[in-house]
């Protein structure tokens, strides 16, 4: 970053410092494009100053408040936030010394940059001239202004939703998983008070992470979701199917997965599987792409422990078993269980664990002499 | 010269063999005269009486402990009788104990002996029986697998005769394993074994109790107790049906008549069990049952004919029984003894019948430790287990893996050695069998490397390491999942930092 200074033309007088950007692309070959800072005239300093250019980068939000940008790159983030930041060592300089010219001073990789929303924004670039050896005091790309400041626009069309988006899409994503947990509370009938109360944990283990404002916000969604889905279990109308396609369409992979474990923390939270609860269950995985095997690992971590007795009059659900595959397919999957449960046996605790594992074993072999094994 | 027994420690019976003048191995006869000596122990008056006489009082008298073995791997379990607490340890002990004494009684002194024990065993239950053994007053110095011992007692008879591979199928009173191994001759090597705790003919009989129960109900409409119908009575008319289609049972004035399809139509989901198991063991092993050259019998239960269906159905062969399957095990084990014990105390001959004797073994479970873990469907990390040494790995073995501190000015790294029968990633279903801390220099970034290492050497003694890469910190632990010489009381004492 020295070598800019060589540019620079001594003596002369400069205009004042100012700062503009310039699309670029890290290569012809590549579509990596990335806003390349550039900066002429007078540094504003009286004495001898180490500098560097520090930029952040912001977005107005609905009722034009900036909103700041984050980075999904670790080398361009604040120290102590994900916060987009890049700082450009300029070098040791004297008062009166600057760029003539336009000289590249910063980068913005716009790959890497994660706005509050998506699509067309108005990015506003933040240019701070900082005094190496005492550097401002910047969060999320608010605070002091250091040497000088100065600000600089460039629109952008974000593919990927932004990160308030994203929040807003995973408050109601889990609005849904509520009601997934409710149509498997619901799937013998009625809510029993443990799913109830599986459900209301649930929730408070969700807002807490929030302040105050937000957590009423959340409570009320939640607690409507929850209600209306009990209404609608109630009266028959809950359809499964939709809750699922809206979850695949807002909901990350994360929220998907976090939806199916709250459906498995409902199911045994009264201590007992039901064939139903099991089939709601392998539905709404089918419905939203669960991977095989974590639904597995779901299944043996929340029915460790559970009364399986009930579970016995569908054989399929309980045991993980699509009745669609083929009868050598069955068998297998029969065997791969059996051995995983026993060789499980005497790893869990002694009492309901140990009796619960040895139910599914029973299980299985039952199911083992129904495929004619 | 002090004689190398092994001792089958069985769930219902037992049995003790030794290396006779010529080398071969015998079964020692008990006091009663008997190849076999029920484990069951009579507590009453305050004696602990073993043998026959207690297994008839089974179900008759409170004062009867007996089926202890399935407990050994239990921490908590005690039997309280006549007012005294009895722990499975302790009633293995008694058996032990008896069987020692018989031995003496009729061999004289007693040298290096060898246990065995079912093949899935827990560590807790392999750790409990060396610790019973060492009550009893045994110098156990190994432990063997039961089914590894059976095979080498069927390839030390057939000479040079069993070449390829080879499934060991044994259903015994409590417990039933499958091995398949590879052999040459004497030259013995276990590819993979799997067992079920809990299934052996203890569970033929309480279902055959069961059966007769219920008919004595549906005939009388009266239930019938435990005492009136004991186990030992079960067991009885198991071995009836065995030989003939049906048995005639007399009990409470009432002729009860029970037919082997009833009983076989009632005891299917245990049999499918074993089925299961061997199919994931063949699979397991990496071959088909057109590779098992034949399926060599332990234990008892496998007179059953609805065994031997069984096991022709799943092997597509004819078992072999060309020895007794109530004394294979024993007959293995002092072999095995001789042979990993102090060979100078046997004599010329002795030394020179059982020199082609080879064993090599491997890993019965896997081996892991517990770590942070990034779980890509949920974006966040979790803890999980990372295998190091995976089941069946072939003795000696030594793997090492480098994993990162987890954050900022970490401190301290809990490290954990998890085992366990299939290949787990939740910390929920594997064992920790032994847990420290490793020190770390403070004030340190995240992401140093910790060099992790487990290794086993030839004698099944596995070593962990846990290093500190940067300031040269470490942790090591020595244990033994096989030899006796390192109980669990003083297993964690053996941490050392350097």
């Amino acid at each position: 970053m020295l070598g800019f200074l060589k540019k620079a033309i001594f003596g002369q007088r400069l205009e004042p410092i100012q700062i503009q950007v310039q699309k670029s692309y890290l290569n012809e070959d590549t579509d990596m494009p990335f806003l390349e800072i550039q900066c002429k005239g007078l540094f504003p300093v009286h004495t001898t100053t180490k500098i560097g250019l520090m930029t952040s980068v912001f977005t107005r939000d609905s009722e034009g408040e900036l909103s700041p940008v984050l980075s999904f790159g670790d080398a361009f983030q604040e120290s102590e936030t994900v916060a987009f930041q890049h700082l450009a060592v300029i070098g040791e300089i004297d008062a009166g010394q600057g760029f003539l010219e336009w000289i590249h001073v910063g980068s913005v990789p716009l790959g890497i940059l994660n706005p509050s929303f998506g699509g067309m924004q108005d990015l506003i670039i933040i240019v701070r001239l900082v005094d190496m050896y005492n550097l401002p005091d910047i969060s999320l790309g608010f605070g002091e202004a250091g040497i000088w400041k100065g600000l600089v626009n460039y629109k952008y069309n974000f593919k990927l939703k932004g990160y308030e988006e994203e929040a807003e899409d995973i408050d109601k994503a889990r609005a849904l998983s509520i009601q997934i947990g409710m149509a498997v509370a619901m799937a013998d009938g009625e809510l029993d008070d443990a799913e109830g109360e599986t459900l209301k944990a649930w929730i408070q283990k969700m807002i807490a992470p929030f302040g105050d404002e937000k957590q009423k916000k959340l409570k009320k969604v939640y607690n409507d979701a929850m209600k209306s889905s009990y209404k609608s279990a109630e009266s028959g109308d809950l359809v499964l199917g939709n809750i699922c396609k809206q979850l695949n369409e807002i909901g990350e992979d994360a929220q998907k997965y976090e939806a199916v474990e709250l459906a498995h923390e409902v199911m045994a939270a009264d201590g007992v599987v039901h064939a139903e609860e099991m089939k709601v269950i392998h539905k709404v995985a089918d419905a939203l792409g669960i991977d095989n095997d974590e639904l597995e690992r779901m299944r043996d971590q929340n029915t460790v422990g559970l009364d399986l007795s009930l579970g016995g009059s569908d054989l399929e659900s309980s045991l993980g078993i699509d009745i669609s595959w083929s009868n050598d397919k069955k068998l297998k999957h029969l065997r791969q269980e059996y051995q995983k449960w026993n060789n499980r046996l005497n790893t869990l605790s002694e009492g309901d664990e140990r009796e619960s594992a040895q139910q599914k074993l029973d299980l299985i072999a039952k199911a083992r002499k129904k495929y004619g094994g | 010269m002090s004689a190398f027994i092994g001792i089958d420690l069985g769930t219902t019976y037992s049995a003790v063999s030794y290396i006779d003048d010529t080398g071969r191995s015998k079964i020692v006869h008990n006091s009663a005269g008997s190849n076999i000596t029920p484990s069951c122990i009579d507590f009453a008056s305050g004696k602990a009486e073993v043998g026959e006489e207690a297994r008839k009082s089974l179900g008759l008298s409170d004062t009867i402990a007996a089926r202890f073995k399935r407990d050994m791997d239990s921490t908590t379990t005690t039997y309280n009788i006549e007012g005294n607490e009895h722990t499975p340890t302790d009633c293995s002990s008694i058996v032990l104990k008896k069987l020692l004494q018989d031995a003496k009684a009729a061999i004289g002194e007693i040298g290096e002996a060898v246990v065995t024990i079912p093949a899935n065993f827990a560590n807790e239950a392999r750790i409990a029986t060396m610790s019973a053994a060492k009550q009893a007053g045994l110098d156990v110095k190994y432990i063997i697998n039961e089914p590894t011992a059976a095979a080498l007692y069927y390839a030390f008879q057939s000479g040079d005769g069993l070449h390829g591979h080879y499934a060991v199928y044994d259903l015994g009173g409590g417990t039933f394993d499958v091995t398949i191994l590879k052999v040459e001759g004497q030259d013995i090597e276990v590819v993979t074994s799997g067992g079920i705790a809990r299934l052996g003919g203890d569970d033929f009989d309480t279902v055959l109790q069961k059966i007769v129960q219920k008919k004595y109900k549906d005939s009388t409409g009266e239930g019938l107790e435990d005492a009136d119908y004991t186990k030992t009575d079960a067991e009885e008319d198991k071995k009836s049906l065995s030989k003939r289609d049906k048995v005639n049972v007399r009990v409470m004035r009432t002729n009860i008549k029970v037919t082997r399809e009833e009983f076989e139509q009632e005891i299917s989901s245990l049999v499918a069990q074993t089925e299961m198991l061997c199919e994931s063991i063949i699979d397991e092993a990496g071959i088909t049952v057109s590779d098992i050259q034949e399926v060599l019998l332990a234990g008892g239960s496998t007179r059953m004919p609805v065994v031997l269906e069984s096991i022709r159905r799943v092997f597509k062969k004819d078992p072999v029984a060309s020895v007794n399957v109530d004394e294979v095990v024993a007959l293995g084990a002092s072999l095995y003894a001789a042979y990993k014990g102090d060979q100078s105390k046997l004599s010329k001959t002795q030394q020179n019948s059982i020199k082609k004797i080879k064993v090599a073994e491997v890993t019965q479970q896997f081996f892991g430790t517990i770590s942070m873990k990034y779980d890509e469907n949920r974006g966040e990390s979790r803890e999980g287990v990372s295998i190091l040494i995976q089941k069946n790995e072939k003795i000696p073995c030594s793997v090492t893996r480098t994993f990162y501190t987890s954050h900022d000015g970490q401190e301290a790294i809990n490290c954990q050695i998890t085992e366990s029968g299939s290949a787990e990633e939740d910390s929920k279903f594997v064992n920790i069998v032994a847990n420290t801390e490793l020190s770390l220099p403070p004030n340190r970034p995240a992401g140093k490397e910790i060099e992790v290492t487990y290794s086993f050497d030839d004698s099944q003694i596995m070593y962990t390491s846990f290093v500190d890469v940067e300031s040269g910190e470490k942790t090591i632990l020595e244990f033994s999942t096989t030899d006796a010489s390192e109980g669990s009381s003083n297993k964690i004492d053996k941490f050392t930092v350097e």
